[in-house]
């Protein structure tokens, strides 16, 4: 947001990012060693049919679902919750499996990123080196909703 | 073996729970000591015996059922007017920060597992994010089932209001 002096303030460590699942609970992953979040939407909002004479219709579509990466320290709070998350989607019940939210609140901007339907797309890679590594868990979601 | 952890069942928005309470150890629990007894027991002997209905009327006659209910349901309307009062004692940090210690030594058994209703200074269910009532009671059940011991060996009973607790 800008300031009277036209500069910019960010901070991702007052980003606060929760994950939610009613079967398994609630968790604030920018308290249990949160690293970078990235949510890609997956599909165009717009292209162009283009006949053989170059007349261009242009077509609106719709795509609210998406990839989100989330970068997690290894052996974190969040990332030990998160292996339980994923642990839970792999053995319940189909229809329990879409019930995850993810939130990402900057309250710097004052904007609030809810993504409903939220499901591991694959487990994380494992991985054991002489320092401990980032877990990267690729998620995917069904909507996004900006506030 | 040494009992340090109780089982509660409690109804959130319609679905039952248990949440197991798992006992401070000595250090933490004298905070609660000093806290029930410099805070708490003022407020709690104000507030004993309303929630009990009398079985008999003031010239000894057996009360009929519907005439405890009513007696009752006037002694709520008073604990609610008393409540602003109770509160008046206690800071906002100071319930706050008895909230969130009573809470932490709390779990829930969700469909995935064991979760703590408390992580830090955030909650770990959503359910009971917004549940006042539930929140209170479970804070209740935790200074009852921590203290019940130190108060030679019977329970807050002569401290604390009665409640009917489900086991």
């Amino acid at each position: 947001m800008a300031n009277k002096q036209g500069f910019a303030t960010y901070s991702l460590l007052d980003v606060v990012s929760t994950i939610n699942h009613p079967d398994v609970g609630k968790f604030v992953l920018s308290n249990g060693g949160g690293g970078q979040i990235t949510i890609s939407a997956a599909g165009d909002l717009f292209s162009n049919t283009k006949t053989a004479t170059g007349y261009v219709t242009i077509n609106k579509m719709k795509s609210e679902d998406g990839v989100a990466q989330l970068e997690l320290p290894n052996n974190s709070e969040s990332d030990i919750f998160m292996r339980k998350w994923v642990a839970y989607l792999k053995s319940c019940a189909t229809k329990r499996s879409a019930l995850s939210t993810l939130t990402v609140f900057d309250p710097v901007a004052n904007r609030t990123i809810t993504l409903n339907g939220v499901v591991p797309q694959k487990e994380p890679d494992e991985g054991y080196q002489q320092t401990a590594g980032n877990r990267t868990y690729a998620l995917l979601y069904a909507e996004k909703i900006v506030k | 073996m040494r009992e340090i952890t109780k089982e509660v069942k409690h109804e959130v928005e319609g679905k039952e729970f248990i949440f197991q309470i798992t006992k401070m150890n000595a250090l933490k629990g004298t905070y609660l000591v000093k806290f029930v007894t410099e805070k708490l027991i003022p407020v709690f002997t104000q507030l004993q015996g309303i929630f009990q209905a009398p079985d008999k009327d003031t010239d000894g006659n057996e009360l009929s059922e519907e005439a405890q209910q009513k007696i009752v349901e006037q002694r709520t309307e008073e604990v609610l007017q008393m409540i602003p009062k109770a509160l008046e004692a206690l800071s906002e940090e100071e319930l706050t920060g008895l909230i969130e210690r009573c809470l932490q030594t709390v779990q829930v058994m969700m469909p995935a597992g064991w979760q703590p209703v408390m992580i830090g200074h955030n909650f770990g269910v959503e359910e009971l994010e917004y549940d006042i009532m539930t929140t209170l009671l479970l804070c209740y059940e935790v200074i009852e089932f921590n203290l019940g011991s130190f108060f030679g060996g019977k329970s807050l009973g002569s401290f604390l209001p009665r409640r009917n607790t489900s086991k």
